[in-house]
Parts: C-alpha cells; structure tokens; sequence
C-alpha cells in the first residue's frame, strides 16, 4: 500500500518534537482567535507569517494550517455563549446554539460541535488523502496552458462566487494582480510603478499587504464603543454530555454536513462560510421538523459546524496538489510556502513527500488535539471569553506592528500597512472585500509567467489555450461564470442580497 | 469570507441615507476603481508597451488598468440602478489604530522599541471614547514592558529597546 507508507513517512515527519510542538501552538492559538469575536483566523495566519521565517518550511506549515483549521473549532464557542459568532463561518451556530444556551442546554451545544468539527475535519482528511495524490497525478501532464486556464477559474471562481456583488470581487482581483506587479519586471528588468523606492523593488511585501488588508482593517471593524466582552456562564462537564436523543438527531445531518463541506471545501472561493450556510438550509429542509430551527435544534449547530471543518480541509486540495489557492487564508499558506522556496503543485508530492504527507498526518495530530482541547478544557476557553477587548486590540496592533518590520526591519513596510490598513477599510465599506485581492496578488505573478510561457512555446499563437481540451473547456468554464457574475451584477432590480450575514 | 462585518454593529443601519445622496455615495466606490484604473492605464504608457509575442514592461498594466476603467463603470452602473448598501464608517478606530501604525513607524528607529509601544498603545486605546487615560497608560506600560522582554531580551531582535536619535 503506497499511502501506508507515505503516511508512515508523514507521521515520522509530523510527531518530530519540533513539529509537535509547533502543531500544538498552531491549534491552540487557532482555537483562542476563533473564540474571540472580532478577529479570524485570516488576520492570525497574517500576524504569524513573520514567525515562519525562523521556522523550517514544514513546521511553519503545520503552525499556519493548525490555526487555520483550530480557528473553525474555536468559531462556535462565542456564537453559542454570547450569540457572536467568533468566525464568519460560525454566524449560523448563532441560530440555534444561543437558543440551546439560554435553554440552559450551552454545554450540550459546545460538546455536539466539537464532536462534529472532529467528524468533519476527519472526514476531509480522509477526503484529501484519497484524492490529492490523485488530482496531483493527474495535473502532472498540465502544461503551461492548463495551469493559466486553471488559474484563470480559480481567480474568477473566487471573484463572484464568494459574497457580495460579483463585479466588486473581479475589480478586487484585478487590483490584487496589479499590486503583483509592482517591482522589478522579471523579463526585462524594468521597475515598474516602485516610484523610486529601492524597498518596492521586490514588490509589495506579502506580510504587509496581508497585516493590512486583514490585521489592520479587521481590529478597525470589530472594535465597539459599547465594549465588546459578555458574561458567559460556567460550564461544567456534567452539562455536557448529551442525551441520546441529541445523538440521534445530529448523526446524519452531522454526516450530510461533512459531505457538503467536502465538496464546497474544494471549489474557489466558496469555502467554509457557504459550505455552513448552504448546510443548515438543507437541514431545514430535510428535517421533518423544520420548525424546531432557530428555536434550539442541535442538528442545527452540529452538521454546519461538521460542514466547515470538512471544508477548511478539502480546500488544501487544490492550494497543495495545483499550488491554486481557493481562499485568501490559502493564498497566504500558499504564500509562505513559497516564501520557502517550495513551490506548491503536482511537483511537490514528488519532491518534497515529507511537507506533502507530514502536513497531512500533522492534521490528524491537530484535530486529536483539538478534540481535547474543547472538550476537558472548554472553561479555558469560556474565561477567554471574558478577557475584555479594549486590553486586546491594542496588544494586536502592537504584534502588526512589531511582525512586519521584523520581515526586513524596515519602516517602510509599517508605512505600507498604515496606507494598505486605511485603503483596504475604505473598501470595505463599499463592500469590496479584501480576500480576492490577495489571490489576485499571489495569482498574478504566476498566471503572467506561465502566459508568456505558452506563447514562447507557441510563437505568439493564442489558439493553443483554446485547442488543448483541458485548458479549452476550463477556459469555457469560466467564461461562462463571468458572464453569469456580470450578468448577476448588472441585472436590474436584483433581489437584495442579505449583506455579509457572516 | 466576510470578516468582522458581524462585529461592527454600525454596518447593519448602514442605510440610513436616502435619495439621490445616497446614490452618489454608493456610486463613490465605483469611481475610486474608475480612478485608480486611469492612473494604472497613464502610468504604464511611461513603460515600453512591446507586442503580442515579446511584450515589454507595459503591456500587462495597460490592460489591467483599462479593465479597471471597465469595472469601475460598471459599479457605478450597479449602485445607481440599485439600493446598495453602505456600512457606515467606525469612524473613531479607523482614525485612532491607522495614527497608532504611523506612530509605530514614525518612531521606531528614533526612540526604540519599548518608548514606541507605549506610545502606539496610548493612540490605539484612544479608539473607544470610554477609555479612561491612567488605565491605558498602565496597559501600555505593561505592553511595552512585555515587547521588551519578548522581542529584545527574548527574541533578540535587532531594534534598540532604547534610542534617541533624531
């Protein structure tokens, strides 16, 4: 059995002390992030990627991608207390799971979505090992013209899927892969818009734009003047343990959850978030009692938390077997691998098995961990809860601050987080949302070099993206999604959409 | 992924505009895009344009900067034809976190490490009006205190825990 032994090989990789003991940081700071309302896990990816420097490519993989996953872990634990959802994926364990509290049933609640974010997380595990060797196999005969017409959908898929008007997204991107191009031109070795600064020579500073786009303008938008801490109540372990009843009712749904998360987990820019909302619809749906919804149904917090665990899994799939990034919390692990000389595609399975199959079993790890972690020490987390904000957001600006001139001590990349934190919060406002432009920004760069590839290769002839079948029909794919997000976006009288519920 | 909308409570009345007004506010986002893709589209004339099969330095930017041009148009299309929603501004914290980063960069490398996280803290506290000023200069004095055992005792960063150098 091939994958016994690349997962033994994973697992030897992954249980180093080293290792373990970062993947453990990981999941511990991705839970505490993910119990706080206001920042998620994209901005605590963000704040860390400094970190990684002095850190070898695997153990800073495990950290990143154990933040990443422990955050939706962590996600329901506010919504359920405090009826604030920690993540945005976690906006709907508000509709049932404070209902379920205030019916004294909160222990109930936190234990049946720990339950499910374990069977979700295992099961996309489970998913990604089967068919990340597979889709890499696979993508190992893409040429040039493939991975441009791939990355192509990947930046559209994430352009209008996501949220929000379509167009806003595409003009989102376009920016993002404009920003790519800032520096020196590798072709011809032109600066291009550095406006004389040498430190813009090698472009705009990952770490910054993310710190920016994400750590600044997310400690903007969740500070309140009302003061942000609740009063949650103790949870004993007794409260806990769940009747047999809510077994019965959350063992489907919860496993319905996981496969919807499975697929959405995969596909750009749908992630997480979607993969829980379309979840507890389709509960409603099928639930022979829908009107139990909303009034403390726990199937309603189980299966959405079982769907985006699934998800934040499967969405390693096409960041580590296409190297193409689904979300922006992927574009930044994708960024960080790159940022270690690992270039992230069917490649990588064959030359560097160890990150490829030690992440994999540091998931196993970390989702064990987290098991523990919100079970036994859920009043841990419920105290952090109580941790009054107005300590904490200054703390995380101190940490932006601090992190980014670290990379290459300079000033002038606080200077650029000051600009891109104030830039990125306006265009928040009008509902641009920062998430495509990082994918853009990471995308960019690639989708350039491989174009200008193929038409080496071709001698300047367009054709060959259409008349290879692969890159032809995803190319159609998503030009037909283009079309249908202008369309969507342009079409009068569109129904209204429920602005960012997340 | 929507991030931290939910906490902003001032996003959920973000109508409270009417009329006309409130158009010209929506249609604002699209033309910052319109702008920025002109400037783009300017700017990259400065670079050799090249052609189809050995492009120079410009071309991708031209393009990019016209899409942008197209884009931007078509937002402002969309908020005149429709009601859109904007979310109105944390006014307070957008002013007081972004003096707080300038203030971390403007000092850094002239007073040290520890001085300038006292200050970046003070001006980052400032951000809620309820904040009294005796507990944010005991939180930043903590902080700084903290930064100095992490990053300079701990970490040995390369930044003076202490400077002044003007």
């Amino acid at each position: 059995m091939q994958m016994i032994s690349d997962l033994a090989l994973g697992f030897a990789t992954a249980l180093s002390l080293q290792n373990l003991l970062y993947c453990f940081i990981g999941v511990f700071l991705g839970t505490f992030i993910g119990v706080l309302p206001g920042i998620g896990s994209i901005a605590a990816i963000s704040l860390l990627l400094p970190v990684t420097f002095y850190l070898d490519p695997t153990t800073a993989l495990v950290m990143l991608a154990g933040v990443y996953y422990g955050a939706e872990y962590g996600g329901s634990t506010a919504a359920i207390l405090l009826n604030l959802p920690g993540t945005p994926s976690s906006a709907v364990a508000c509709l049932d799971g404070y209902p379920l509290a205030q019916q004294g049933r909160a222990g109930v609640a936190l234990f049946m979505t720990t339950i499910a974010s374990f069977v979700g997380g295992v099961i996309g595990i489970i998913v990604l090992m089967a068919f990340g060797p597979l889709l890499a196999s696979v993508a190992l005969r893409f040429g040039p013209a493939e991975y441009v017409a791939i990355m192509v959908l990947g930046l559209i898929g994430a352009a209008t899927i996501a949220q929000g008007s379509p167009v806003k997204g595409i003009a989102m991107v376009v920016i993002g892969i404009m920003l790519g191009t800032v520096g020196i031109d590798v072709n011809t070795g032109t600066p291009r818009f550095t406006f004389g600064f040498a430190e813009l020579n090698s472009g705009v500073n990952l770490i910054a734009l993310a710190m920016g786009l994400f750590g600044v303008t997310e400690v903007i938008a969740s500070i309140r003047q009302d003061g942000n801490s609740g009063s949650a109540h103790k949870i004993s372990l007794r409260s806990m343990i769940p009747t047999r009843e809510d077994w019965r009712v959350s063992a489907l749904p919860i496993l319905r959850g996981a496969g919807v998360g499975v697929v959405f987990g995969t596909l750009p820019g749908t992630g997480q978030t979607m993969s829980s909302f379309m979840t507890y619809a389709l509960e409603k749906r099928l639930s022979r009692h829908p009107e139990r919804f909303g009034n403390g149904a726990v199937e309603g917090v189980s299966a959405p938390e079982a769907a985006n665990n699934a998800s934040s899994q499967t969405a390693f799939i096409p960041t580590l077997t296409l190297g193409i990034p689904g979300s922006a919390s992927m574009a930044l692990i994708l960024g960080a691998m790159m940022i270690h000389g690992i270039t992230p595609g069917p490649v990588m399975l064959e030359r560097h098995p160890d990150v490829f199959w030690g992440l994999i079993a540091s998931f196993w790890i970390g989702n064990v961990i987290l098991l523990l972690l919100n079970i036994p020490l859920i009043g841990l987390w419920v105290r952090f809860l109580q941790i009054p904000y107005q300590f904490l957001y200054p703390l995380i600006v101190v940490l932006i601050c601090i992190g980014t001139y670290s990379v290459n001590n300079s000033v002038f990349d606080v200077v650029l987080v000051f600009l891109l934190g104030g830039v990125g919060y306006v265009l928040r406002l009008w509902g641009f949302q920062p998430a495509p432009l990082v994918i853009g920004y990471i995308l960019g760069p690639m989708i350039e070099e491989n174009f200008r590839r193929v038409l080496t290769i071709s001698g300047g002839d367009f054709t060959v993206f259409v008349t290879r079948p692969i890159s032809g029909s995803v190319l159609v794919l998503s030009a037909v999604l283009l079309a249908w997000g202008i369309w969507s976006s342009l079409r009068p009288h569109r129904r209204r959409q429920v602005r960012s519920t997340s | 992924m929507g991030i931290g909308d939910h906490a902003n409570p001032e996003s959920d009345d973000g109508d409270a505009r009417a009329g006309s007004g409130r158009k010209l506010v929506a249609a604002l986002g699209g033309i910052l895009i319109l702008a920025f893709g002109l400037l783009v589209l300017v700017m990259s004339f400065d670079y050799r344009m090249g052609t189809l099969r050995q492009m120079g330095p410009g071309y991708v930017p031209a393009i990019l900067g016209a899409t942008l041009i197209v884009l931007g148009a078509m937002v402002i299309v969309q908020a005149v034809r429709e009601e859109t929603l904007i979310g109105l501004p944390n006014m307070r914290p957008f002013a007081m976190i972004s003096v707080s980063v300038l203030v971390f960069a403007l000092l850094l490398e002239r007073i040290g490490l520890v001085p300038t996280v006292v200050a970046t803290v003070l001006a980052a506290s400032q951000s809620q009006a309820g904040n009294r000023l005796l507990g944010a200069f005991l939180l930043s004095v903590v902080i700084g205190a903290l930064s100095w055992l992490i990053f300079s005792y701990g970490l040995r960063l390369p930044m003076p825990a202490f400077a002044w150098r003007f």
